[in-house]
């Protein structure tokens, strides 16, 4: 059985890390994921 | 200039020169894009920018900023308007708070390019006068973030007569 606690605790340190980058990098993370969300979109609809 | 930076980069010129040219008296990002500034990455579509306009009571307050925006190769998209990767919404400011809120925003940057955001408090209360579930999600982000405390966003919505929604909203997600 995994250490919940363990992994709970390197997911909020991860956060923190995270929360640490610049504004720039955060705000590049997003345009990252929203290039990745319209890409299935499209993908979709050329699908139907 | 990075790469990864062409994006958001180009958003900021925009509204710097807006300001300068006088289509805008004052901008400052808010939403999500903001929220990012004192918490970790969030998913978004687009950027809100609260303005002020130099012609109160104008009715049509979004048709210079619209015809400015063309006039660089920037056109509407939906409620928004493309600027390179970012639609963007122009959301004049309509109230006490909005307008306290871009009054004191703070002086950020995306590289070296100005970008002015709202202030987590006052991120927090606006979403406290929205009131949808993202809204709550970001208040606690925020809270969790310490980029804000519950006192300050208490002591926020008491001046601008939220503390109705602030008390509701505590009791509901932080009192245990």
């Amino acid at each position: 059985m995994p250490d919940v606690k363990s992994i709970l605790r390197r997911q909020t340190q991860w956060q923190n890390e995270r929360r640490e980058l610049s504004w720039a990098a955060k705000i590049r993370q997003a345009e990252q994921v929203r290039e990745g969300i319209q890409a299935i979109r499209n993908s979709r609809k050329q699908h139907g | 200039m990075p790469a990864y930076h062409r994006f958001m980069d180009e958003v900021a010129k925009l509204l710097n020169a807006m300001v300068e040219d006088g289509v805008i008296s004052a901008y400052a990002v808010f939403g999500a894009v903001a929220q990012m500034r004192y918490t970790e990455a969030v998913v978004t579509l687009d950027a809100d920018i609260l303005v002020a306009v130099p012609e109160i009571g104008r009715l049509d307050v979004l048709t210079p900023i619209y015809e400015y925006c063309a006039s660089r190769g920037f056109k509407p998209e939906g409620e928004a308007i493309r600027v390179g990767a970012w639609p963007v919404q122009f959301i004049p400011v309509f109230d006490a708070l909005t307008q306290a809120a871009l009054q004191r925003s703070d002086a950020g940057d995306i590289d070296g390019v100005p970008l002015r955001a709202v202030t987590a408090d006052y991120l927090a209360v606006i979403g406290l006068s929205v009131g949808r579930p993202k809204d709550f999600a970001r208040i606690l982000a925020l809270l969790e973030a310490e980029s804000t405390s519950a006192q300050d966003i208490e002591t926020l919505s008491a001046a601008h007569g939220l503390t109705a929604q602030w008390e509701r909203f505590r009791r509901r997600f932080l009192d245990a």
